[in-house]
This record gives structure tokens, C-alpha cells and sequence, in this order.
């Protein structure tokens, strides 16, 4: 009786603390538990031994599906410069395909550097600048690190979202945009769309 | 007379065969730098400090070189192509995000790059090396090398390459750098068995603070100048490639006696070095859409990061 009771007070603390402590979703903070989050999440997946590969990564996309902004990470890659060379119809194959890009190859490098057993993660201190916040993280795997930033920005609507995450410096958005920049100097529109079709490796110019 | 000056010639011509390695780079290093300050002069090269920032340097440095002075009209992209607007008027809203977003304009704009032929055709070429020569070896080595035993190579390797790791943090008198890195050496060349273990790491939790001459001359300030492609070696520029040659005069290797040996040395930590990341270039590259621009662009922002650092 006596724990029961015990365990009753105990829950209730816990909720109201919860409750109390809980961050508005528009702190900084907040984008700090929702990456803390998600990772954790992630690699419970990649440590299930019980799922497929294909189930791995169906699991994988529902949760990493609502931190990042695709739409805004295949925009941004473009950069204004080559958006408006694009019709509507263009923009749509545009972004479908970019973001299935995005996503192969995410979950490739996260299954490499995550599922790594040895692999320690941990957090930096983030840095704040308006309506924006980016967090460093760095995965210590045996004999090198991967040092990465998940660059979070606050939509009015759908509250924090990755728009960018740089791998050791270097930026996926602006690593894209300076390639497509190059291709649409030299090559057409539906030349950089055929490009986009698969994650293999381009052809040697 | 002339019996004299054969000799004198003679001697001085043994002296240069002796040194010639030295002579060579000494050559080498100063034509480099003469490339460098003609390269920071007219370097549009990314630029080397956080993105804002960054961002208004980059503007300046447009403002004075009147080869791209035209680019910066077009930086500022859609409000300037009104023949767009017939067509685009559909999704004019979304413009408001790049708006938001400018810290990625300055890999919009043409990257000042003299050699891009020949560093497209060297890119290939290293491509090639590494799929049909490098990796097929390195996987072969790999099975039969325990990977202990290739791990150990490699730390012994990296252990040699104090000297230029010690000077350079001092050069960017980062004491406490330059007090680990030794702590590292002492350590690991004495209790870990002449560098091949490294027990300052894993028992004492001592890091590594890998500095270049490349790093110090970006920390004081110079540019990247522009970007070479190195055969064999991969991505450079004009900055880092002056500080490959000035760091291996600290590089105990290079003084091996017999040029034959120290390449092979060196070859053989290539080796060993790739076969311990079996895969890794291949994945990376399937990300690229122009292999070369993405090889390139990665290799700038890395070092840009370790220049911040």
C-alpha cells in the first residue's frame, strides 16, 4: 500500500515537473530535445536485430520525416539564382526527386556512422542566432570522429525543422548548390533532372 | 683556369645532386608563393569565416576585382530577371525563404578557377587510380594484413608527423596544441612502442591537434588562392599545396636516404591508409552530381572549418 502510495506521489511529480519544465516548442531548447530525441530513436532502430533492412529504414524515415524540411533543403540547394529557371511542372520533379536522393543517401550514412555499436555520440553547446539554431553533434567512432551540425530553423507552422546538416565542415546544401550552379551553366534544366533520377555515381566529365 | 672553375662547377653541381631534393622544393616553394600572392590578389575563393561575415567580404572582394564585378548584380538573383515573371509568377511567394537564408549565396557564384580543365581531367584521373589500382591492392592487402596490425601502421605513420604538427600549432600559438601534441609523441614513441600504439589516447585521453602549414597560412589570413587537383593526391589549392611542400621538409620521411625509398615509404602509408577505409570514397562519391565540383566544394569547407578551429 504504503509503495503504491509511494508510486502514485512519484508519477505525479514526475508529470507536473514534466509538465511544468516542458519547454515551449519554440525555445531552443526544444530543437535540442527533438534532435536528442530522434537520434535516440534512430539508433534503437538500427540496434533492433529483429528488422529487415527495409523495415530499418520505413521505421528511420517516420521518424526522421518530421525534423527535416525536405522542400526547404531542395529549394535552398538550388539557391534563388536557378529556382526561377525552373517552370512549376520542372520544380515538382525538381524536389521529388532531389528528396528521394536526400533520403538514400541519409539513411546510408546513418546506418554507417550510428549503427556502429563503438560509435559514442555527443552534443555541443548550440549556438542561437534569431530564429535559428544550430547544434553540433560528434559521433566518436574508433579511430576517427564525424563531426556534424544540424542546422535547425522555427516555421511558424510546423515549429523546428533541420534545413541543413553540415558533415565535417562541409554543408549538404551548400555542397548541392555549388554542383547544380556548375551543371546549369553548362548543361539544361532537364539535364540536372535526368541527373537527379538515381544515387550512383555521375558520369566523368 | 678553366681546370678551376670545372672543379668549382663540379662542386657546386655536387652539391645541388646532394641537395637537389631540397634545391627543387626551395624552387618549387617560391614559385608557389609567387602564385599565391598573384592568387590572393584575384582570389574570388570561398571565403573563410562564419557565413554572414563571410558574406560581406565576399562582397567587397567582388567590389574590387572587375573580372566578376558583374556577378554581383546578379547575386541578388530574381529581382533584377523580369523576363522570368511572365512565365514564374506562380511561386513567387517561395522567394521569401532565400531571403532568409543568405548564407549560402557565396557558393552561387562562379569559383575563380584558372586550371578547372586540367583539375577536371587530373580528378579523373585519380578517380581511376583510386577504383582500378588503389582499392583493388588496398582490398587485397586487407586480407591478409590483420587489421590490428594495419591500424598500428597507421598510427606509426601518424606519430612521424609531429614535427609538423608542433611547429604549426606554434606558429599559431596554440599552446595547449603544441603541449598535447608533444605529451602524444613522448608518450606513444616511448611506452607505445615507437608510435605504433597509443596509449596517450586511449589511456590518458590525450587528442591529437592536427595543424599544417596549409592551416597556418589560412589562420593569418591568406586566401585559398585557387584549386589544384594533385595527381594522386587529390584535392588541393594554391595555399595548402605551398603548405604540402613546406611541411614536408618537417616530414622525417622525406629525409630517408634514396628518393626511391621515401616513395615507396610513402606509398605504402597510402596504402595502408586506404585499405583501413575500404568504401569509403566509393560511397562518397555516389553523392556527387559533378564529381569534380562536389570534390572540390567538399574539400574548400573542410577546410575552411579546420581553418575556424
Amino acid at each position: 500500500m504504503k509503495k503504491q502510495i509511494a508510486t502514485i506521489i512519484l508519477t505525479f511529480f514526475i508529470a507536473t515537473a514534466a509538465f511544468a519544465g516542458q519547454p515551449d516548442n519554440r525555445s531552443p531548447e526544444a530543437a535540442m530535445a527533438l534532435l536528442q530525441q530522434s537520434m535516440e530513436d534512430v539508433i534503437e532502430v538500427l540496434e533492433d536485430p529483429d528488422l529487415t533492412v527495409e523495415e530499418q529504414q520505413q521505421r528511420i524515415e517516420a521518424i526522421v520525416d518530421p525534423v527535416f524540411n525536405y522542400e526547404l533543403i531542395a529549394r535552398l540547394s538550388l539557391g534563388p539564382r536557378n529556382w526561377p529557371r525552373l517552370d512549376s511542372q520542372q520544380r515538382r520533379i525538381f524536389v521529388e526527386r532531389f528528396v528521394n536522393r536526400l533520403k538514400d543517401s541519409y539513411f546510408q550514412n546513418i546506418a554507417l556512422i550510428e549503427g556502429d555499436t563503438e560509435t559514442r555520440i555527443s552534443y555541443g553547446e548550440l549556438r542561437e542566432d534569431n530564429n535559428r539554431v544550430h547544434i553540433p553533434v560528434r559521433a566518436g567512432m574508433q579511430d576517427a570522429s564525424v563531426d556534424m551540425v544540424y542546422k535547425f530553423h522555427l516555421s511558424e507552422d510546423r515549429g523546428w525543422q533541420v534545413y541543413d546538416v553540415e558533415v565535417n565542415g562541409v554543408s549538404i546544401v551548400a555542397s548541392f548548390r555549388s554542383q547544380f550552379s556548375q551543371i546549369l551553366a553548362d548543361h539544361s534544366v532537364e539535364e540536372l533532372l535526368e541527373r537527379l533520377k538515381t544515387l550512383e555515381a555521375p558520369p566523368v566529365e | 683556369m678553366i681546370k678551376d672553375t670545372n672543379v668549382a662547377s663540379d662542386l657546386v653541381f655536387a652539391g645541388v645532386k646532394r641537395h637537389y631534393a631540397c634545391f627543387f622544393r626551395f624552387l618549387v616553394v617560391s614559385f608557389l608563393f609567387l602564385w599565391m600572392f598573384i592568387g590572393i590578389s584575384c582570389a574570388t575563393g570561398q571565403g573563410t569565416t562564419i557565413s554572414s561575415i563571410a558574406h560581406n567580404d565576399y562582397q567587397i572582394d567582388q567590389a574590387d576585382n572587375p573580372a566578376n564585378g558583374n556577378e554581383l548584380d546578379n547575386n541578388d538573383g530574381f529581382h533584377d530577371s523580369d523576363d522570368f515573371n511572365d512565365e514564374f509568377t506562380d511561386d513567387f511567394d517561395d522567394f521569401d525563404d532565400f531571403d532568409d537564408f543568405d548564407e549560402f549565396d557565396r557558393y552561387d557564384i562562379d569559383v575563380f578557377d584558372p586550371l578547372s580543365r586540367y583539375n577536371r581531367a587530373m580528378t579523373t584521373f585519380n578517380d581511376r587510380v583510386y577504383l582500378w589500382v588503389l582499392d583493388p591492392t588496398a582490398r587485397a592487402y586487407a586480407t591478409v594484413a590483420p587489421v590490428q596490425a594495419r591500424r598500428s601502421i597507421n598510427r606509426f605513420f601518424r606519430n612521424l608527423g609531429y614535427p609538423s604538427r608542433l611547429v604549426n600549432n606554434l606558429l599559431q600559438f596554440k599552446g595547449e596544441g603544441a603541449l598535447k601534441e608533444t605529451a602524444r609523441f613522448t608518450v606513444n614513441s616511448t611506452i607505445g612502442i615507437l608510435g605504433f600504439f597509443d596509449p596517450a589516447g586511449s589511456w590518458l585521453g590525450i587528442e591529437p591537434h592536427k595543424e599544417d602549414f596549409g592551416l597556418t597560412l589560412g589562420k593569418y589570413g591568406a586566401g585559398s588562392g585557387f584549386h589544384i587537383v594533385i595527381p594522386l593526391l587529390g584535392p588541393s589549392n594554391l595555399r595548402d599545396g605551398v603548405g604540402l611542400i613546406v611541411d614536408s621538409f618537417l616530414d622525417p620521411v622525406f629525409y630517408l636516404e634514396g628518393f626511391y625509398i621515401a616513395t615507396a615509404a610513402k606509398a605504402a602509408d597510402e596504402l595502408n591508409y586506404a585499405s583501413l577505409h575500404i568504401g569509403e570514397y566509393e560511397r562518397m562519391r555516389k553523392e556527387a552530381i559533378d564529381l569534380y565540383v562536389f570534390l572540390r566544394n567538399a574539400y574548400e569547407q573542410n577546410r575552411e572549418m579546420q581553418i575556424r578551429e
